[in-house]
């Protein structure tokens, strides 16, 4: 703890020091040149060490202070011709108490620390165990204002589910990618589970490159065309045609089991046609074999129903291994939903029976999947998995530029948020009521973040930390593609053609 | 309610806009003829003050604080002082502060003296004393060509207790203070140092007495006719410099210095004397009085000038107020208050076990029913 360098003193203030905040004075040059809002500070009180986070920083000189004194002084004479206005220059920082450290263990703090107490920077080892930071973890770049690595304990992540949410552009996918990564990275001493990806734009293509990189050696990823995407319908039951169709009466629901029943009963192959055949045959009101037929058909117009499963999660579904569903080339949201819906419950159901290692899905456009005001037939296995998934360790990762659509159940079970730029009222209103741990101030500064800037929330630490994603190792050549280059390139394209 | 009320403030305003009157008559005589005399310096009564001071020039400025409280059995008084040296004056000032930007007050803590008076003095002649200290101090390591104290340029004798009224803690404390002082005077001779006071809300008569004592002189010399300046023996005496200068002095203007006793314990070695004027460097406010403690300075004019210089400068800050800068800065740095006091009262009451109130002298610190 020596060398630390002194930030500043305590002051007492109407309301504080109390046992939650302080505010502090930073006088010196050299430490206002680097404090700044999100930097950990301590303060040393008897055997322990009070650690806080500063919120705000307020810089003030009293002799610029008053507008009459401006507006005279503007008149003749300047403020710094007879005052010694640089001297009187300070910063007035504002903290809230995170807790005391000692003896190694963390404690909450209910005293409040002592007016004009030095007020110090962290170090680096402290601090990394007060925020509970785990040398094994994943590294996913480094807490700002602090040369700290963000290693964070991939368990505490992702166990209980996290949600990334940001602004369109705010590094949602750039921060996906390189969480994947780091799973990726994990030596299978230490654990590594299986990812699925349900990569509603197709912008995780770049993560294929990773193969050629001799860091991934021993990951395997594999990216499924939307095109190649099958269901088995022998793997489906008459509640999933219920969520696929939510205005599936009861009888017509009875009459489709017992269909789906007698044709799993007879070994053969269950194709779409199996059942719209078995539908014809069977002797049923007109009404109800009308409306069934009508969906069956409706179904089997989407090409994506089999006797098996594309991808084959049995085998697919591997430790180390990325699994990419790209459903870029499919614009119905409906369908996208249904394939959402499938192979979540499949995935849940094995991950039950024990039958694949443990998985993580991260799904891009989460609110469209999970709606909070809408029906989906997606929404049922999210909300399932978001309540149950922590016990068969098969965890979310909620993907959304909408906060605000997505459903609050799903979002209130992600125990972990990854909060980047939020601009929007209503998100950011939402996004404080849903993320605990986050105070009004912090809350401000969501809006101000850049690209790459975080703010990692709940579970996976000990406090609020702001992080800054490290570069991702994947290829970049597939990132969002800009205005001009591509209209650039869309010209040069036209006059080839006219060649 | 105050049935006589009107009447009252009818009567003043009738007073005021006689003496109004009456000076801006005199003024303008003054305007037009040399009169002034011994002890005034300058022929003329009005006369304008330097705008400008070199920003090399270091100038210096020294105010103390105290806070004081009366227990059962005992006294406490806290005190302290700041010396503030400016340069850059004019330009970019930067600060230093002597003996540092925020000293830890001194403690004087006494069985309970024997009256109000000796408290009341003893509070003053300690502030005086750190002052003084103080002062030196910042002469010693600053070296300034000017060093304006907040207050009267030297204690004066009245400061100091009378063989009926001094105890033996007054009496050693008053010894200390003449002593800092002579030391502060011996400093300033060494360094060629300009001490001066900065007095606000000066409620002296010394230049109206002065004018009382030479007005019938003027009109028997001839200098001036009793008719046009009827009403003096009767509107004088009623004024305080401060309100007669406030009418005369403009922006940049001051009274001619004038000469006045300076302490009569001072050893005869320094030639002290105390010139004194009266400056009004803004609009704004009203005139601020000055004295400087002349010894045996060299270049004493040149000096001078370079106060007033410095003075116009730091004055004109931009708000209503007339203090110079510097001693606004040396009075924020030593200014004390109760909350000063707290912590050593928490610390006498926790030593005694005996709880504050209990300690407190003054009904309004202590419980009462009500």
């Amino acid at each position: 703890m020596t060398g630390i360098p002194g930030l500043g003193t305590a002051v007492a203030t109407q309301d504080t020091p109390n046992p939650l905040e302080f505010h502090f004075v930073i006088s010196d040059e050299t430490a206002r040149s680097f404090v700044e809002t999100g930097m950990f500070v301590q303060v040393k009180q008897e055997d322990q060490l009070i650690i806080a986070n500063v919120q705000s920083l307020h810089r003030t000189n009293r002799y610029f202070s008053s507008p009459d004194l401006i507006h005279g002084s503007s008149q003749g004479l300047t403020v710094h011709s007879v005052y010694p206005a640089e001297r009187w220059d300070y910063l007035i920082a504002q903290t809230k108490v995170l807790g005391s450290y000692r003896d190694g263990l963390k404690f909450r703090s209910t005293k409040p620390i002592l007016p004009g107490s030095k007020v110090e920077m962290v170090s680096k080892e402290i601090l990394s165990r007060f925020l509970g930071i785990d040398t094994k973890g994943l590294n996913i770049g480094h807490i700002r204002q602090s040369s700290l690595k963000a290693k964070i304990s991939m368990d505490r992540l992702l166990q209980k589910h996290l949600a990334i949410l940001s602004i369109s552009g705010g590094g949602k996918s750039y921060s996906t990618s390189v969480i994947i990564e780091e799973i990726l990275l994990r030596d299978k001493k230490i654990g590594r589970p299986a990812v699925i990806m349900f990569d509603v734009h197709g912008e995780y293509r770049a993560l294929q490159s990773l193969k050629n990189d001799s860091k991934f050696k021993d990951a395997k990823i594999e990216r499924i065309n939307a095109g190649k995407i099958k269901m088995a319908l022998g793997h489906m039951n008459p509640s999933d045609f219920g969520r696929i169709f939510p205005s599936m009466s009861y009888p017509q629901k009875r009459e489709l089991s017992q269909v789906l029943n007698l044709l799993k009963s007879s070994n053969k192959p269950i194709t779409m046609d199996a059942i719209i055949n078995s539908v014809i045959n069977r002797e049923m009101n007109p009404l109800i074999k009308e409306a069934l037929l009508g969906w069956l058909n409706q179904l089997k117009h989407t090409y994506l129903f089999s006797n098996s499963e594309t991808p084959d999660l049995e085998n697919m579904i591997k430790p180390g291994k990325l699994v990419i569903l790209d459903l870029a080339e499919i614009t119905s949201l409906w369908i996208k939903q249904i394939i959402v819906h499938y192979f979540l419950s499949r995935l849940f159901d094995l991950r039950r029976r024990k039958i694949i290692a443990p998985v993580v899905s991260f799904i891009e456009e989460a609110h469209q999947f999970a709606p909070e005001m809408e029906s989906s037939s997606s929404k049922s296995i999210i909300h399932t998995i978001a309540r149950e998934g922590r016990k068969f360790l098969c965890s979310l990762v909620l993907i959304s530029q909408r906060p605000v659509n997505l459903s609050t159940t799903a979002l209130s079970q992600c125990n972990s948020h990854l909060i980047m730029r939020i601009l929007n009222p209503h998100d950011l209103a939402y996004i404080g009521k849903t993320s605990e741990g986050i105070t009004k101030s912090t809350l401000g500064m969501l809006t101000s973040l850049g690209v790459g800037e975080g703010l990692l929330v709940g579970e996976a630490v000990n406090y609020p930390i702001f992080v800054q994603i490290r570069k991702k190792l994947s290829s970049t050549a597939f990132d969002e593609a800009l205005i001009s280059s591509e209209s650039i390139k869309y010209e040069y394209l036209q006059i080839e053609k006219k060649l | 309610m105050f049935d006589a009320l009107n009447e009252i403030i009818e009567r003043e305003r009738l007073r005021l806009q006689e003496q109004f009157n009456w000076i801006q008559q005199f003024s303008d005589l003054l305007k037009t003829i040399n009169i002034m005399d011994k002890p005034f310096a300058e022929p003329n009564l009005v006369n304008s003050m330097p705008d400008s001071i070199p920003s090399i020039t270091r100038i210096s400025g020294v105010d103390g604080g105290v806070v004081s409280e009366a227990f059962s059995g005992f006294d406490v008084i806290l005190y302290r002082a700041v010396g503030v040296t400016f340069h850059g004056i004019g330009d970019r000032v930067q600060a230093k502060y002597t003996p540092n930007f925020d000293p830890e007050p001194k403690i004087f803590l006494t069985p309970s003296l024997s009256s109000r008076f000796e408290f009341s003095r003893i509070s003053t002649l300690l502030r005086l004393l750190v002052e003084y200290n103080v002062a030196t101090e910042t002469i010693k390591t600053e070296n300034p060509t000017i060093l304006f104290l907040d207050g009267k340029v030297a204690p004066l004798n009245s400061d100091f207790s009378d063989i009926t009224t001094r105890t033996k803690a007054l009496a050693q404390i008053e010894s200390e203070v003449k002593e800092a002082y002579r030391d502060l005077i011996n400093v300033a001779d060494d360094n060629n140092v300009l001490i001066c006071g900065v007095i606000k809300d000066s409620r002296s008569r010394t230049l109206t007495n002065e004018l009382i004592q030479q007005i019938p002189q003027w009109i028997r010399d001839g200098k001036l006719k009793s008719e046009d300046i009827k009403g003096w023996s009767k509107i004088l005496p009623e004024m305080l410099d401060q309100n007669f200068t406030n009418q005369i002095l403009r922006k940049g203007e001051r009274t001619a210095w004038q000469e006045i006793p300076a302490p009569n314990w001072l050893p005869p070695k320094y030639n002290a004397k105390v010139l004194t004027s009266l400056i009004r460097p803004i609009t704004e406010d009203r005139p601020i009085k000055i004295e400087v403690l002349l010894t045996n300075l060299e270049n004493n004019d040149n000096i001078i000038d370079l106060a007033m210089g410095a003075l116009s400068v730091l004055s004109n800050h931009g708000l209503p107020n007339a203090i110079p800068t510097i001693i606004i800065e040396a009075d924020d740095r030593t200014r004390l208050s109760q909350e000063h006091l707290e912590p050593v009262i928490n610390q006498i009451s926790i030593s005694l076990g005996i709880a504050k109130d209990q300690l407190r002298k003054r009904r309004a610190f202590r419980s009462t029913l009500s």
